[in-house]
């Protein structure tokens, strides 16, 4: 459940890290910058894990939060049909 | 290359082909077979009306032009799927448990059920929503245009927008408007977007495919050629980078086509569970291919070409005919799913929150008067889809067309996202109040505006001078560089200054003004909605008429929907016939039922009409508004109930003390029994034996030892008898033998028995006068308690020369006898005591077992009198208090 909760911190944290990388080639250091297939690469497979995970939990968690409720509106559907 | 006609005959044949999925369904939903229709894949795919056409075109121009950047629009959802137990559970609790209708509903009903905030919202919306829809329009229109280009190059653009506009203003009035649903839901409309959402996925997906392993040759091949094109490094804006993912974020929740399909759509919470990996993964499909199609495009095609068509272009070029109509079926899909939707939600604001009202207002009291208002409500809603259309296709021909179909996207998403702080608020913060909320949405709304809808409609709506040099010549107040933070991207620069100030002014308004009960009734209801899913007690019932409501409900609900709904309240009030009572509960159902067509307020003020009482009682008020009252209330309660609890522990105390004497009493009592009956017992053994054993006893001893033996066991037997006695009259078995005397009478008789055989007689003075009184009541049993004082005062007055005076009166009803002796009296200690059983003045002048006093009030209790100790008289005194002869009285 609360793996359920922090998962968004989690994805925000992975989509921040670009933010991090230079966006031009840096002289003084030789670092070049970041090719786009590279970019490209993290980017979705950061995502795709995110997906992953929340299939994992939101499987391992269902039945929690028993609060849940039915659709409240299928006995109108039905009186509609007798009626 | 397909021809114009051909293009035209499959558009309408597509549309046709959604038509009957959305008549199917429709049905489906109408026979109850909805199970199919209520699947989270459904749900799922009909939140991809997110990916619009500018998702569809837009993307692979955005790459196109600045990298990675256009997935940022995708990863904004992706967090606040990923989010859901926070946030989108919480709102699609309270919008199913409200019946709310659209955002604007929404945040009307939080704050107090305001149609000012109702109105507000629909006109942000309605405008924020113009370039949307434009751009939409902007996008068939290329479309066609590309394919167009061989049969008439010099296609007129603006008659083409009007028609593409006429035509998705009739599809969505065909569509969205058919009937006016119960519940503003509608099964055929979302089938048809999911169809759509799957058409788009799968031409994206196959572009996508053909440019990678097409054209590309390889996932390697695609990469380098990427990493070689001009968008080949990573140079996106950190900036924008966050922004843009906070914005389309903050959109994804705000816009009111993705509250329609999200919220009130929504037929099961459990399907956010699904959504919240699916839909993620919808968006990663759809943007997987975006950048590949963006590079090999900026590779292939000339300088000229308009990336945001690649995804059409790319096919062309390559004489791929039936992938460029799939193509462009999947483009058209995203636009006309949007424009469906997005003027469904806007209309059913329009007509909820702005038209309503005033036809209300000018019905005079319109609420009660019969006639059916569906067909007003419905043709409101056309009117608004035409409205929507032609504002859309007017912003586009202001704006000129030629603004990138991304820029206009967000221009929108920024102007939607002004509701957040409001919307955020109303969720999570009970002291958010009307003020603060309408404070932000105006400053923002107005800030957006002014920074930038009016410079992205071009030079002429805003004079070049106060882009230039600020408004009336202020630096500080230039539309793109407020307060001289110049240098920022026009879109940051709005965003940040329109999100801050809208929050500042809403938390600052909201913390100055103070909300009223109906506000804070629904902001309890809001933010505490999964612990009480009930709505606010809201009615009055008493004024209200049942005939009247049905009139009322019927042309808003339609004749049968409206009778079912009150037959099914009567027979859960357990009523027979078709009306119910106007119970506050019942009106509150109602309430909800009419929200479902009108919208909150509006139904609100309906009711309002019929009920004529205002919705808040008075314990609502004592309960929510005065909190502190509650607080004082409370502690006065605590206060009686802690001095209730000083008053019974001082009487469990006393009565633990006098537990604790009579534990004390009872076990000198049971020494003093075992001694009493040892005593007899052993003399009556001692003389048995000597009569047994001594040989050549004289008649004259044997007579004395068997009197001896013979009193003893007398004495056992009174003892044995006064426990019997006292026994059988605490259990109530005593039978009283009820007879007419007087007084004087049964006074000589127990005088004389009480002092037969006393050593020492003690003076008995009496007033023969006073006892001709006449009683009714068992004498025999009287005597008894008259001999047993008597004879106490013989045993126990330690006077010189004793003396017992007897007095008796009748005072109202009741005869008085005292008896006083002039000894020295019963020690104080002891008084409380001598009633009790077993209780002993003194251990020395044991005379019997201490049970007399207890025998005799527990006759006097029988006898319907009392006996008590009086205190002060001098020596021992009782009074014994019996009931006069009623009939002796009479006569």
């Amino acid at each position: 459940m609360d793996a359920v909760r922090i998962l968004p911190v989690f994805g925000l944290l992975l989509f921040t890290v670009p933010l991090l990388w230079p966006t031009a080639p840096d002289e003084t250091t030789g670092t070049g910058s970041i090719a786009m297939s590279v970019a490209l690469s993290y980017i979705f497979l950061a995502w795709l894990m995110l997906i992953a995970l929340a299939l994992v939990l939101g499987r391992a968690t269902r039945g929690m939060g028993a609060d849940v409720t039915q659709s409240d509106d299928r006995p109108e559907v039905r009186s509609e049909d007798s009626g | 290359m397909a021809s114009f006609n051909t293009l035209i005959a499959v558009c309408i044949a597509y549309v046709a082909f959604l038509f009957i999925v959305a008549f199917i369904a429709d049905r489906m939903a109408m026979h109850g077979r909805n199970r199919w229709l209520q699947s989270p894949v459904i749900y799922t795919l009909s939140l991809s009306i997110y990916c619009t056409a500018w998702t569809f075109y837009g993307a692979v121009g955005n790459a196109a032009r600045s990298g990675l950047e256009f997935v940022t629009i995708y990863l904004g959802p992706t967090l606040v799927m990923l989010g859901w137990w926070w946030g989108l559970r919480k709102l699609v609790r309270i919008g199913r448990s409200q019946r709310v209708t659209s955002i604007a509903d929404l945040l009307s009903s939080r704050y107090g059920k305001s149609n000012v905030l109702a109105i507000s919202v629909t006109v942000l919306a309605v405008i924020g929503m113009t370039p949307y829809i434009a751009l939409q329009l902007q996008s068939i229109n290329l479309s066609f245009q590309i394919f167009a280009e061989a049969v008439d190059p010099d296609a007129d653009a603006l008659g083409s927008v009007f028609w593409i506009s006429a035509g998705l203003a009739v599809f969505a009035i065909l569509f969205g408007t058919r009937n006016l649903d119960a519940n503003e839901r509608h099964h055929g409309v979302i089938t048809a977007v999911a169809v759509e959402a799957v058409v788009k996925l799968v031409a994206l997906l196959a572009v996508g495919a053909f440019v990678v392993w097409g054209v590309a040759g390889g996932i390697g091949e695609t990469f380098a050629r990427i990493d070689a094109s001009q968008i080949g490094t990573w140079s996106t804006d950190g900036t924008r980078w966050a922004t843009l993912t906070f914005l389309a974020g903050a959109a994804f929740v705000c816009l009111p086509r993705m509250f329609q399909v999200m919220v009130v759509e929504n037929d099961d919470e459990r399907h956010l569970r699904t959504a919240a990996w699916a839909f993620p993964l919808y968006l990663m499909l759809i943007s997987l291919f975006v950048l590949p199609i963006a590079a090999i495009g900026l590779d292939l095609m000339p300088d000229g070409a308009n990336p945001d068509l690649y995804v059409l272009s790319i096919p062309l070029s390559q004489n791929e005919t039936g992938l460029a109509m799939l193509a462009f079926l999947g483009g058209f899909s995203s636009a006309t799913s949007m424009v469906i939707v997005a003027a469904l939600a806007l209309s059913t604001m329009v007509s909820n929150h702005i038209v309503m009202p005033i036809w209300l207002a000018l019905q005079g009291d319109g609420a009660s008067v019969s006639g059916d208002v569906r067909h007003v409500v419905l043709l409101a809603r056309r009117v608004a889809i035409a409205v929507i259309m032609v504002l859309g296709a007017i912003y586009y021909q202001i704006s000129g067309g030629g603004a990138a179909l991304a820029s206009i996207g967000l221009i929108a998403f920024a102007g939607i996202a002004q509701i957040l702080p409001a919307l955020v608020g109303g969720l999570y913060w009970r002291g958010a109040t009307r003020s603060g909320a309408l404070a932000g949405l105006s400053l923002g709304f107005v800030l957006w505006l002014y920074t930038l809808f009016l410079p992205g409609l071009g030079v002429g709506v805003l004079p070049a001078s106060v882009i230039e040099a600020g408004l009336l010549g202020i630096g500080w107040l230039r539309p793109q560089a407020l307060f001289g933070s110049a240098g920022l991207d026009p879109l940051v620069h709005s965003v940040l200054w329109g999100l801050t100030l809208n929050t500042l002014a809403f938390v600052a308004v909201s913390l100055l003004t103070f909300p009223s009960p109906l506000e804070r009734l629904q902001g309890a209801q809001f933010v505490n909605v999964f612990n009480h899913s009930a709505g606010p007690r809201g009615w009055v019932g008493s004024l209200a008429q049942t005939e009247d409501l049905l009139v009322m409900s019927q042309r808003i609900l339609g004749g049968n929907q409206a009778q079912a709904l009150f037959v099914r309240e009567a027979r859960e009030q357990g009523l027979k016939g078709h009306l119910p009572e106007p119970t506050p509960a019942f009106l509150q159902t109602l309430e909800r039922e009419l929200s479902g067509s009108v919208g909150s307020a509006t139904a609100h003020a309906m009711v309002g009409q019929i009920v004529g009482r205002s919705s808040v009682s008075v314990q609502d008020l004592m309960a929510v508004a005065d909190e502190s009252a509650q607080i004082l209330e409370y502690s006065s309660q605590l206060e009686a109930k802690s001095a209730e609890l000083v008053r019974t522990a001082r009487q469990l105390r006393e009565a633990n003390e006098k537990l604790t004497q009579i534990s004390l009493q009872k076990d000198a009592f049971l020494s003093q029994v075992s001694h009493e009956l040892r005593t007899p017992m052993t003399s009556i053994r001692a003389f048995s034996e000597i009569l047994r054993d001594t040989d050549g006893l004289g008649a004259i001893e044997n007579t004395r030892y068997a009197a001896i033996i013979h009193d003893e066991s007398l004495r056992l037997t009174r003892l044995l008898d006064d426990l019997l006695d006292l026994s059988v009259l605490e259990n109530g078995q005593v039978s009283l033998n009820l007879r007419d005397g007087r007084l004087g009478d049964v006074l000589d008789q127990a005088i004389s028995t009480a002092l037969t055989g006393a050593e020492r007689r003690i003076e008995v003075q009496r007033s023969r006068m006073d006892e001709t009184l006449a009683i009714h009541t068992d004498l025999d049993r009287l005597s008894q308690v008259f001999i047993n004082v008597i004879s106490n005062a013989q045993k126990y007055c330690n006077a010189e020369e004793p003396v017992l005076r007897i007095t008796a009166r009748a005072v109202g009803g009741t005869v008085l006898v005292d008896f006083v002796d002039n000894g020295s009296g019963i020690p104080t200690d002891a008084q409380k005591m001598v009633f009790e059983k077993f209780a002993r003045v003194s251990a020395e002048k044991a005379g019997g077992a201490g049970l007399g006093l207890a025998i005799c009030r527990e006759i006097m209790q029988r006898l319907d009198g009392d006996i008590q100790y009086l205190k002060g008289q001098g020596g021992a005194a009782f009074r014994v208090t019996l009931p006069c002869a009623e009939t002796m009285a009479a006569q």
